[in-house]
């Protein structure tokens, strides 16, 4: 397993890689090396959405180019103070807003590494390329609604998105306030398992960081699964997934009942309306979140406008790229007067219904498992024309942020052209350990950690 | 499509990009509206889905009433340097163009 563990490590294979699939927008090649802490000097990767007083912090945006953090994320620092060492930023789609990193508002362009021609999914694409690559030991992303269970199994890798709450935001460049949060990508279930022991926790810094006790994720790890119960939900299996996928990830699931579990069929009705909910809550959001950015403060800009209004909005007609444009524009549209009700308070009693409607699943099951994406990963331009394809991709990923439960996916298998798939697992709320007990059952029983890329030629 | 059409014109997303603080060229107001009323048009599904007496999902933490403690806080990052970045300033303030455009006469 060529996982790297010491800055060198990662500096070389960085050197090998980057040239290939572009995963990082900044390397810090003069970072010192450490030996401290419970992480020891472990080499990671920061997405650009994610504040660190080293390099830029732009969420790949051109409005905020050359921002400079005067501090660092709270799961930066707590990652520091266990003696992680940052060796980049990572690439991603603009302000977290895309499902293929093709939405960067700054080059580079980041590729899959098992496939160059691909791209890495997204919007947390440069980190799970990171990791997938071997250039990391593990990276942070941040998930609203699926950008890091989608990417990790678009490049092979594991990616947790925990319970809203559960990790503080602060430091984290908003893209919808009340689905966003910071995840971890890594090539082992245990190795995110202790990531996420560092990073979670309340924070004061963060007024929806609850104070629920943090769980033993790691000692979750390996524990046997016989008895547990593990719901497969029948719409995540429904016309739109394509049939390799369907298949492999259904054998995946059922191979867990040769180490005891249950798996029965589960039924999610409201699976299909999650993506409008999801879609109408996150832009609605994002367009309140974006307004704060006026091009005054980190952009010096020598913009001769006579009035500051038209300042504003010349700044942003041409610092903001067309998916955060529209995103702006659908979430105004959705909160003004006369279509507020119809559209956002709709939308957010639906998502009432959805998370009535886990809460029900969870009675019978201890678990929900099934798809993280309806394929993998694609080639480059054949969706960026077709927002609305892009979004209805989300389908099994936003119930679940709607939910504000935690997910992660697992690497599951490979299709016939060699491209990795992911198994989404799903546990209620603040109870990661089950879905960290069952991923690491599912990986033991399995040899996908040790599948990597090839560097390509 | 012309019903499709008709739920975001363009004169529509002409006004919430103003709203909005959006310039937008011809072309991006034609584009924005075709793509937004596609995508509403699908969204609209959700809308025949029965929520009579449910609440909105407005607390998603569940938290109530979240604050600090009232104690001072060390080293807060108040500074012009930290604050200003690469802003055009004076005198430790953002300079930015007039509010109002002046009449000749000033």
């Amino acid at each position: 397993m060529n996982i790297p563990r010491t800055v060198d490590e990662s500096l070389s294979a960085i050197k090998k890689w980057e040239p290939h699939i572009h995963a990082f927008v900044e390397v810090f090649e003069d970072v010192s090396v450490r030996q401290d802490g419970q992480l020891k000097g472990l080499p990671i990767a920061i997405k650009e959405n994610i504040a660190t007083t080293i390099g830029y912090t732009n969420a790949s945006s051109k409005i905020l180019k050359e921002y400079v953090s005067p501090f660092n994320a709270t799961v930066v620092q707590k990652l520091l103070d266990a003696g992680a060492v940052v060796v980049g930023k990572t690439q991603q789609d603009e302000f977290g807003m895309g499902s293929s990193t093709e939405n960067n508002g700054l080059p580079p362009q980041t590729k899959n590494p098992w496939d160059i021609t691909r791209v890495a999914g997204g919007s947390s694409g440069g980190s799970a390329a990171a990791v997938a690559s071997g250039e990391v030991f593990a990276a942070l992303g941040t998930d609203t609604g699926g950008s890091v269970r989608q990417p990790s199994a678009m490049c092979g890798v594991v990616g947790v998105k925990p319970t809203y709450g559960r990790v503080s935001r602060h430091g984290l460049l908003a893209y919808g306030s009340s689905l966003d949060q910071p995840g971890v990508i890594t090539r082992t279930v245990r190795d995110s398992a202790l990531m996420l022991e560092i990073i979670a926790g309340k924070d004061p810094l963060d007024a929806t960081s609850t104070r629920e006790k943090v769980g033993a994720y790691s000692t979750s790890c390996g524990q046997p699964i016989a008895g547990i119960k593990i719901g497969i939900p029948k719409e995540f299996f429904a016309e739109g997934i394509d049939p390799e996928i369907k298949k492999i990830v259904q054998e995946a699931i059922y191979s867990l009942e040769e180490q005891g579990a249950i798996v029965q069929e589960i039924s999610l009705p409201l699976t299909p309306a999650a993506i409008a909910a999801y879609y109408l809550i996150a832009k609605a959001e994002a367009s309140s979140n974006l307004a704060r950015f006026d091009g005054l403060r980190y952009e010096g800009s020598k913009t001769n406008t006579e009035t500051l209004i038209d300042y504003t909005k010349k700044i942003r007609g041409e610092g903001f790229g067309p998916e955060v444009k529209r995103a702006i524009l659908m979430g105004t549209y959705a909160l003004s007067s006369g279509y507020v009700e119809a559209w956002y308070g709709q939308a957010s009693r639906v998502r009432t219904l959805i998370r009535k409607e886990y809460e029900k699943a969870f009675h019978d099951v201890d678990v929900i498992a099934g798809p993280v994406s309806p394929e993998a990963a694609f080639v480059f331009g054949s969706k960026s024309s077709d927002p609305l394809a892009m979004y209805l991709a989300d389908a099994y990923t936003v119930p679940v942020s709607v939910a504000g439960l935690p997910a992660m996916s697992v690497p599951c298998g490979m299709t016939k052209n060699s491209l990795p798939v992911g198994l989404q697992i799903i546990a209620p709320h603040f109870q990661e350990e089950r879905m960290f007990r069952v991923a690491s059952a599912y990986e033991d029983a399995h040899d996908f950690k040790n599948r990597t890329p090839e560097l390509p030629k | 499509m012309s019903d499709i059409k008709k739920i975001v014109s363009e004169a529509e997303v002409s006004k919430i990009a103003d709203l909005a603080r959006l310039r937008l060229s011809k072309d991006e107001i034609a584009g924005a509206a075709s793509t937004i009323s596609q995508i509403f048009g699908n969204f609209q599904t959700i809308r025949s889905i029965d929520t009579t007496g449910v609440a909105a999902a407005d607390d998603v933490s569940g938290l109530k009433n979240v604050t600090r403690e009232d104690v001072v806080q060390e080293n807060m990052l108040t500074s012009p340097e930290v604050l200003l970045q690469k802003a055009n300033s004076k005198n430790g303030h953002v300079q930015v163009p007039g509010v109002f455009s002046l009449p000749e006469i000033l």
